[in-house]
């Protein structure tokens, strides 16, 4: 019976607590990502940004003053391009992923007048939801001969476009993805419960994009996320 | 306020840190031992080959098997160097794409060589060498057949054509390899030109014919660019046979989507309606293969023989695509495929062969007196 009143009692002030020093948000913006692998031996190719976007759920729970809770369940796209430049300029494959992330880490807050202003370290995990892939690739039976001063013809391969969805395989991909963030923030108190945020947020996996028994090389995810987005606290004023 | 500075400093730091550098492949690289060798060898099929997807060879372990064997070796002792060969074809005998092998640079291995769509043919039990057929084809054939060769655009390799009539309305071809549209536009006359001439005039005006005859048979394939220029005269649209695909990353599985495979029309050149019979045999390989199959494409068509080589995907050199042929410098030359081809239907041939529609076995006893019972076969559907 005791231990039934401790719980109930318990679960009061959690409630009370919760009510008294809970946000919840919506926020989205733009994300930036590198493919970090090695491609060297790859001629004439450069792996480049891919932008995308961004949409997430920010929620926030007080410790301390200074001290949050954080979570922003949200989707987030991670592309990279890999371009031929030199003579096989124009040819491109580009890869546009969508994660379904959760990072849970702590939020350092400094206050100054409305203003709030925070350093946001925390950890990740992610999952591979879908992914877009558009390029252009010589055609290997598809080729213009032209006639050399020597003798000696010479080929001009004539593109082909592909788009489509990514075919995922178990063998290759890795779809969850594990990793560290680390994030600037700030808070500008509008009125009432209402606050205006912004963030710019540093992903890194910690786990490759492909299964290590298919790739000897690994390729991790690093994305710049920038976000603008409302909160509401649910205190009573 | 001195935690903030700390963690500042720390976020700072960790962004700093995330540009560590990831090692890539060894990849063209003068070698100076064995184990460099093999390690450069291993890391370049891992990203250039494209079968990893079907191929059963299980990469990963020959790297654990290989590795210690090899850094056994001594570099510049001749033993070792024949000894390394027998690992090179070891490591690799089963590999399914047919157009694979090694080719030795140094002066004490520059005859030795590595094939393993070769070794693989030599364990069958009917394993034989290849036959020419133009000779046999002469004896079909009516009177004021056209006979060329061209020994002057591929000097090493001279092409040798053949045209005519079976029964007076079969119009037959055959080819020892495909160089066609270089010889055929080449500034130099040779005897290959009037013998194609005269089997493009007969496609285009096929009035007095029933049937057409290709034979394919030992034929290696050769100029890709022969594919439009010889299936290309058979029809009056587009069309595609199957599809390619390319390795688009270092990753085994890394490949681009299927890209369409097609044939282009020639200039001028009609739909033929009549039936077209093609005779393959195990060593019609690489372009001979895939003109088979974009000729199988048309309804009208059938082929009749053996299935053929398996080597299906085409190759260029290795900056086209970033895959297919590698060189370890100064040691050796690796030839694979740039593309992976899948027919139409689905399905990949490399390392087993497109199949017949009628399947006719080599006989040595029939060709050893004059008899070829594949020709007969075909003979007997078109008439």
């Amino acid at each position: 019976m005791n231990r039934k009143l401790f719980c109930c009692c318990i679960f009061l002030l959690l409630q009370t607590t919760l009510f008294a020093q809970t946000s919840l948000g919506v926020e989205g913006g733009l994300s930036s990502n590198r493919y970090q692998t090695n491609i060297t031996n790859r001629a004439s190719t450069v792996l480049t940004r891919s932008n995308g976007v961004y949409v997430g759920l920010p929620f926030r729970y007080a410790v301390r003053r200074w001290l949050y809770l954080t979570t922003a369940p949200g989707l987030v796209q991670k592309g990279y391009s890999m371009d031929r430049t030199d003579p096989f300029y124009g040819e491109f494959d580009r890869h546009v992923n969508t994660y379904l992330q959760l990072p849970v880490g702590v939020s350092l807050v400094y206050s100054w007048r409305r203003l709030r202003v925070s350093l946001d370290p925390s950890i990740y995990a992610g999952y591979w939801l879908s992914g877009r892939v558009k390029g252009r690739t010589a055609n290997i039976f598809d080729f213009t001969e032209n006639p050399g001063t020597n003798g000696q013809q010479s080929e001009s391969f004539h593109l082909s476009d592909y788009s489509g969805n990514y075919s995922f395989l178990s063998r290759r991909d890795n779809r969850w993805e594990f990793g560290w963030s680390l994030g600037l923030g700030s808070c500008y108190h509008l009125s009432g419960h209402y606050w205006l945020t912004g963030a710019a947020r540093w992903y890194q996996a910690m786990t490759s994009q492909e299964k290590k028994a298919v790739s000897a090389i690994p390729a991790y995810n690093q994305t710049w996320v920038f976000s603008i987005g409302g909160m509401w606290t649910l205190d009573k004023l | 306020m001195k935690l903030y500075h700390y963690l500042v400093m720390l976020f700072f730091f960790s962004l700093a840190a995330c540009h560590k550098e990831i090692a890539g492949p060894a990849s063209a690289q003068a070698v100076t031992t064995w184990d460099q060798a093999f390690e450069q060898f291993w890391n370049e099929l891992d990203v250039n080959y494209v079968y990893w997807d079907i191929d059963t060879t299980n990469w990963d372990a020959v790297h654990s098997r290989y590795k210690t064997l090899f850094g056994r070796l001594q570099w510049g002792d001749p033993a070792d160097m024949q000894r390394s060969v027998a690992y090179f074809r070891q490591m690799t005998d089963g590999l399914i794409d047919h157009h694979f092998s090694i080719s030795f640079k140094d002066t004490v291995l520059k005859d030795s060589a590595v094939n393993p769509a070769i070794d693989q043919l030599r364990e069958l039990p009917d394993f034989r060498y290849p036959l020419s057929y133009i000779s046999l084809d002469r004896r079909y054939l009516d009177p004021g057949f056209l006979y060329g060769n061209d020994i002057t655009t591929e000097p090493g390799s001279p092409l040798k054509v053949l045209a005519g009539t079976i029964h007076g309305n079969i119009l037959f071809f055959t080819c020892n390899q495909f160089n066609l549209a270089a010889s055929f536009q080449s500034s130099i006359p040779n005897n290959v030109q009037p013998v194609l001439n005269y089997f493009f005039d007969r496609l285009q005006h096929p009035s007095g014919l029933k049937a057409i005859l290709l034979d394919l048979r030992d034929n290696p394939g050769g100029a890709v660019a022969d594919l439009n220029f010889l299936v290309g005269r058979f029809i009056g649209q587009r069309m595609v046979f199957g599809h390619t695909r390319y390795k688009s990353g270092n990753g085994r599985l890394d490949h681009t989507p299927w890209i369409e495979a097609s044939v282009s029309p020639a200039g001028g050149a009609q739909g033929l309606s009549l039936p077209v019979y093609v005779l393959a045999d195990r060593y019609s390989a690489s372009v001979a293969e895939l003109v088979i199959m974009a000729l199988r494409q048309m309804s009208q068509c059938r082929v009749i023989g053996e299935a053929t080589y398996g080597a299906t995907g085409p190759f260029v050199e290795n900056g086209l695509y970033n895959d297919g042929p590698f060189d370890i410098p100064g040691l050796l030359s690796v030839h694979t495929s740039s593309a992976e081809f899948r027919y139409l239907d689905g399905k990949c041939y490399e390392g087993k062969g497109f199949p017949p529609d009628e399947a006719v076995p080599f006989s040595l006893a029939a060709t050893g007196s004059g008899d070829d019972p594949q020709m007969e076969k075909a003979l007997s559907m078109a008439e």
